[in-house]
């Protein structure tokens, strides 16, 4: 059986990179009798995958793995005994059965949002209101926003437009942080912090090191004409 | 952290180091002395412990090293001696009251120091006579004890043991369940401190490891578990054990991963099960090429054996054997150096008498060699040791000997470094006085010296020319018999006398049995435990 599980990431637990998170994670299904089923083979491994690695910092209340199991308690039992083995910084957010030809969460994601914040120190001077005229002006109006994206072996230019599915200035706590919605999955994927970047290119400011603390909200799968999808959404209790 | 000024903090709780009541450091290897001071100073802690004010950590050493804590005394406020289960908890509580009644830094430690298995380095008063040896060790105060106890566990079943033991979330070295199954070795080899300082031999209940591992297994959620002690061949349940570990844990996708164990039919058969790489190579130890120079160290095993091993295994598939031996052991001539290339040869011999048809290819022997560093509490304790040029010669002649082998094209020799070795010399049986050439080659940026690529050589000649230690007279002097060492403050069990007896022993290359075998007095036997009191309730 298949199943999809959503789990937040927090606090001090946004520095655990994502192979260090795999490997707690293998560790964390033994300790809670998830029965998962292991490869064949001479080096059985448990049979898990991830949706879409979040990168060191960043913290996460959409974060998703799949697995195989042989048997499975409900839903329920399932997430009150993860959470029994979590660390603070970890936590089970749900555990449903996906159909048996579901694909793995890694091959269908196609988008992620985001709130960068302000992080202490680095608290702009502008106000929503300048902030929100210019992000009008920079994202809503032009029909396309090339840029070159540079990656370890080649540039390429792309159309942020494309790929960009939301960009806007929210509130929180009182203060103007952005939201993002991105293209996201192995290709096209765009690092929300790419679009701030792009974004205080066009304002003629040097956007800071460390400026933002990242947060992820969720993965979809979908597309932008057919509407996007919470990876969530794909599973079904188990009662 | 230095450019900003930010002190050393704990992983867990962020909170700096120079906070807490105590900073431990277990010192495993002489030559990461130059990181305890880099601990110390990333953590504002001064590194003289006479400089530590009230506020300041208790700076508490452990670990094998202490079995010759002197080079390294003046750094800290104490040493623990022995095994830990015994008197922290006495220790904490002297704390606590201390603390409670406003006693200062400085009585808390002459009250500690009466603690059996402290040291506490600053009660004690040490002389040098004009040969440059130690005159004299005394306690400054009549109620501090001449002699600090070594601390050991007797009742292996009811101490504590770290059932939920800390899981990082990185990659560390021990990713898995470790489960000691027994202290102290019978073998007694005479090179071996492990050997002598963990005496007497006491296993555990098997029945209590089989729960154990259930529970650390179900609590850290590893995916491996290793057995941890010295010769675990010699731990008598240990088919039961294993079998036990294969049945239950190797269908869950738990690895078991095998400690050295003496080649013979049952570890042959276990490796078979529970490999995962398959056939991957075999080591032995036979740490001297000759049978004499065997006999020497008191390493039981011959040729036949090793012979037989090889074989055994060669048959049952293997083609990699690797070997271990040490160079610039007391006695050694050429003859000794060159019959480890001939047991190689020999080794690949017994290969090649497996009918082509039957063997899979060439065979792969690997020698290495390291060279021997006397270790306090050992009957070589009294060995001289040799310079770095005469330790490369001895290498030399390996790697001739390996050349004119009929079968050179199957074996490959490795050698360690000799620089090193001389370090290690100094530091394993120096005195108070190396302290110097400690801090000073620090102070040049020695550090992480057990890393090859940062070990410097020259800043640490650099450093004992400055401080003015002379390294020949830690290494190259001939000791006296009736020398009194740096280490002879410490009990360790093992008395001097029969330390002196094994090394006329070795000298005249007799061996000497086992502890199950017979009984050779060396001291351990006062605890009234282990292998000393087996068969005899």
């Amino acid at each position: 059986m298949k199943v999809r599980i959503k789990f937040s990431k927090f606090g001090n637990m946004k520095f655990i990179g994502h192979l260090d998170t795999m490997r707690y994670f293998q560790k964390a299904m033994r300790r809670a009798d998830i029965d998962i089923a292991y490869s064949t083979g001479f080096s059985p491994h448990q049979i898990m995958s991830f949706a879409a690695p979040l990168g060191v910092g960043i913290t996460s209340e959409g974060e998703y793995l799949d697995i195989e199991v042989n048997s499975s308690r409900s839903t329920k039992q399932s997430v009150d005994a993860l959470n029994h083995v979590m660390v603070n910084g970890f936590s089970v957010l749900d555990y449903r059965k996906l159909p048996d030809q579901a694909k793995t969460a890694m091959s269908i994601v196609t988008c992620a949002d985001y709130t960068l914040t302000y992080r202490e120190g680095y608290e702009t001077d502008r106000t929503f209101e300048q902030l929100s005229e210019a992000v009008h002006a920079f994202y809503e109006v032009p029909d396309q926003i090339e840029i070159v994206k540079k990656t370890k072996k080649s540039e390429k230019v792309i159309d942020l437009k494309q790929l960009v599915y939301d960009f806007q200035v929210v509130l929180v706590e009182g203060k103007p942080a952005f939201y993002v919605k991105v293209s996201t999955g192995s290709s096209d994927n765009i690092k929300p912090e790419l679009v701030l970047e792009q974004f205080y290119e066009y304002l003629g400011l040097e956007l800071q090191k460390f400026t933002f603390q990242t947060h992820r909200h969720d993965v979809y799968t979908g597309s932008m004409s057919e509407g996007f999808i919470s990876l969530n959404d794909m599973g079904e209790v188990i009662e | 952290m230095k450019e900003q000024k930010i002190p050393l903090f704990a992983l867990e709780s962020q909170q700096p180091v120079k906070n807490f009541d105590f900073l431990g450091i277990t010192i495993q290897y002489e030559m990461c002395y130059t990181n305890i001071l880099q601990i110390l100073d990333l953590s504002q802690i001064p590194l003289h412990a006479e400089e530590r004010g009230e506020d300041m950590p208790i700076v508490i050493g452990g670990g094998p090293c202490t079995y010759n804590p002197e080079p390294i005394a003046e750094f800290f406020d104490l040493f623990y001696i022995g095994e830990g289960e015994i008197s922290y908890d006495a220790l904490f509580t002297l704390y606590k009251d201390c603390k409670k009644n406003g006693t200062g830094r400085r009585d808390f430690l002459r009250k500690a120091a009466r603690i059996p298995g402290i040291y506490v380095p600053s009660m004690y008063e040490v002389t040098y006579g004009s040969d440059g040896c130690l005159a004299s060790f005394t306690p400054k105060y009549e109620d501090i004890p001449a002699k600090v106890e070594k601390q050991v566990v007797l009742e292996m079943s009811v101490s504590p043991y770290p059932k939920k033991p800390l899981v990082p979330f990185i990659k560390a070295t021990q990713d898995r369940v470790v489960l000691e199954i027994q202290r102290g070795c019978i073998r007694g080899c005479r090179f071996c401190q492990a050997g002598m300082i963990y005496r007497p031999t006491r296993e555990k209940d098997v029945e209590q490891l089989k729960q154990y591992a259930y529970e650390m297994l179900k609590s850290t959620g590893h995916e491996e578990i290793s057995l941890s002690s010295l010769s675990s061949s010699d731990y008598s349940q240990l088919e039961e054990l294993v079998t036990f570990l294969i049945d239950h844990f190797q269908g869950k996708g738990v690895n078991i991963s095998l400690p050295s164990l003496r080649i013979d039919a049952f570890s042959l058969d276990v490796m078979e099960k529970v490999q995962d790489i398959r056939k991957s190579s075999l080591t032995f130890a036979p740490e001297a090429g000759s049978q004499r120079m065997r006999d020497v160290i008191n390493k039981g095993l011959t040729k036949e054996i090793i012979l037989d091993g090889a074989g055994q295994a060669f048959e049952g598939g293997w083609q990699k054997v690797k070997l271990y031996f040490m160079l610039g052991l007391p006695t050694e001539t050429t003859e000794d150096m060159q019959a480890i290339a001939e047991l190689a040869n020999d080794i690949a011999v017994r290969y090649y008498e497996i009918p082509k048809e039957k063997r899979n290819g060439k065979c792969q022997i690997t020698i290495s060699t390291s060279f021997f560093v006397p270790k306090p509490f050992t009957p070589l304790q009294w060995a001289t040791m040799c310079t770095a040029e005469e330790y490369l010669g001895k290498a030399k002649v390996v790697n001739e000997a390996v050349k004119n082998q009929l079968n050179r094209k199957s074996i490959r020799y490795n050698w360690h470094e000799a620089d090193v070795t001389v370090l290690e010399g100094v530091f394993a049986r120096g005195d108070r006085r190396v302290a110097a050439a400690i801090e000073r080659a620090y102070e040049k940026g020695a550090l992480f010296d057990a890393w090859s690529e940062y070990f410097d050589n020259e800043r640490w000649l650099d450093a004992f020319a400055e401080t003015g230690v002379d390294i020949s007279f830690y290494t190259l002097r001939p000791r006296d018999l009736e020398e009194l060492f740096p280490w002879d403050f410490i009990d360790a069990g093992v008395t001097k006398e029969f330390l002196k007896r094994e090394w006329k022993r070795a000298c005249e290359g007799v061996v000497t049995p086992n502890c199950r075998m017979n009984c050779s007095g060396c001291g351990a036997s006062k605890y009234q435990g282990g292998v000393c009191v087996e068969g005899k309730n």
